[in-house]
């Protein structure tokens, strides 16, 4: 996916991995869309990020004996994705202009 | 807005508007002389003049008359302590 | 490449971030890591699907804040660049950064002493009312009606005035506060990365 389109669906995205029951990196980035292309590099700073904001708790807990972190999401994280869902009417608009506008011009 | 405000808000506006009309009440019964609406202090002459009308006894208006005596420095009885 | 030498490689290539920034990322690769392996991945595959230390390093720094990226990343090609880029170049940052910050401060004040204003207003608006109030005494004194009533009305008048362009100030000076309070974390958002956001401009002259 181009990458401009990327930044704007990726936090929707990673949101909604954990939008159900906590999650932790590996699950969300095997949850996530292959054609998102989403990796770890990019997943930890989004994942601050959506921290800083209230979006995502973090919490560490213990498994095989190894700590691993466990994102859940919150409620200003869930309006977040409202928000996100909310553009679709948008979207589609556009696509159907664009589309339209292309296949006349043929 | 709180009723707190609002009480507040009626009080001032209640102000505002029993000023306007008593300053209408009094500029009609001054028989509609602008000059009802002037102080005048002057501390060169020492005089008041409150209202157009020319204040004679300063000794009814005790703050007023300080002010308006200002104007006047007494130099008369300084004496210097080094003098013999 | 194994763990311990991507994970070591990560941690001098993050080196100029706080030492607890730094053991925070490595944690976090480590334990992708360690799940990619229990997912019965061998060490190099799981290595190598985060990537190079390289191109991960670059992604945590680029979501710092414009300055300390730009430092950071200079640091990150040779601390000596970056020393002697800090002296030579410093009649040339010291003085900006002094006019930057003069800038921001004298904005702050700006907006300060518009709040003062209105309340500078209020007080002098009270302070002809209590005037008038006490010429009514004079009059009284003197016994000119009209000017008693007139005095009394105006004074009335004057502080029910300043009584509302204080309740004015009042909400201009919470407003003001919320504006100084915004500027105060734009003017900071190149430095720091607090209510700032994505600092600016000067993210995308760093980038």
């Amino acid at each position: 996916m181009e990458a401009q389109m990327k930044r704007g669906f990726l936090e929707a995205c990673v949101l909604a991995a954990i939008s159900g029951e906590e999650s932790y990196g590996y699950q969300i980035v095997k949850d996530v869309p292959a054609s998102m292309g989403l990796t770890e590099s990019t997943l930890y700073p989004l994942l601050k990020r959506l921290e800083k904001a209230g979006c995502i708790t973090a919490r560490s807990a213990e498994h095989n004996g190894r700590l691993r972190r466990y994102y859940r999401i919150t409620d200003d994280g869930r309006a977040r994705i409202e928000e996100f869902l909310a553009e679709w009417p948008s979207v589609r608009e556009i696509y159907t202009y664009v589309e339209g506008a292309h296949h006349d011009a043929r | 807005m709180t009723s707190a405000k609002k009480i507040y808000l009626a009080v001032a506006g209640g102000l505002v508007a029993a000023g306007v009309v008593l300053a209408g009440i009094g500029f009609i019964a001054s028989g509609f002389d602008p000059a009802v609406f002037t102080t005048q202090i002057d501390t060169r002459d020492s005089t008041i003049v409150l209202g157009g009308v020319e204040v004679d006894e300063h000794e009814s208006v005790p703050f007023i008359s300080q002010l308006a005596n200002l104007g006047e420095i007494d130099t008369s009885n300084v004496a210097d302590p080094a003098a013999p | 490449m194994t763990r311990d030498e991507f994970l070591g490689r990560l941690g001098e290539l993050l080196a100029c971030l706080p030492a607890e920034q730094v053991e925070e990322t490595k944690a976090f690769y480590a334990e992708a890591i360690a799940d990619r392996m229990e997912d019965g991945m061998s060490e190099e595959e799981a290595v190598a699907a985060m990537g190079t230390p390289g191109e991960v390093a670059e992604a945590t720094l680029d979501d710092l804040p414009a300055v300390p990226r730009a430092i950071a990343k200079t640091r990150r090609r040779s601390t000596a660049l970056l020393w002697v880029l800090t002296i030579v170049g410093s009649p040339v940052w010291v003085p900006l950064l002094l006019a930057f910050a003069a800038v921001a401060v004298t904005v702050y004040v700006c907006i300060w002493v518009l709040a003062l204003c209105v309340w500078v207003i209020a007080a002098t608006l009270g302070a002809v009312g209590a005037a008038s109030l006490a010429l009514v005494a004079a009059g009284v004194a003197v016994g000119h009606v009209p000017y008693v009533i007139v005095m009394l009305g105006c004074g009335l008048a004057f502080i029910g005035v300043a009584l509302l362009v204080g309740a004015g100030a009042w909400e201009a000076s919470k407003r003001i506060a919320r504006l100084s309070a915004l500027w105060a974390g734009k003017a900071a958002s190149p430095f720091w990365k607090g209510k700032g956001e994505k600092g600016g401009a000067a993210a995308h002259l760093a980038a």
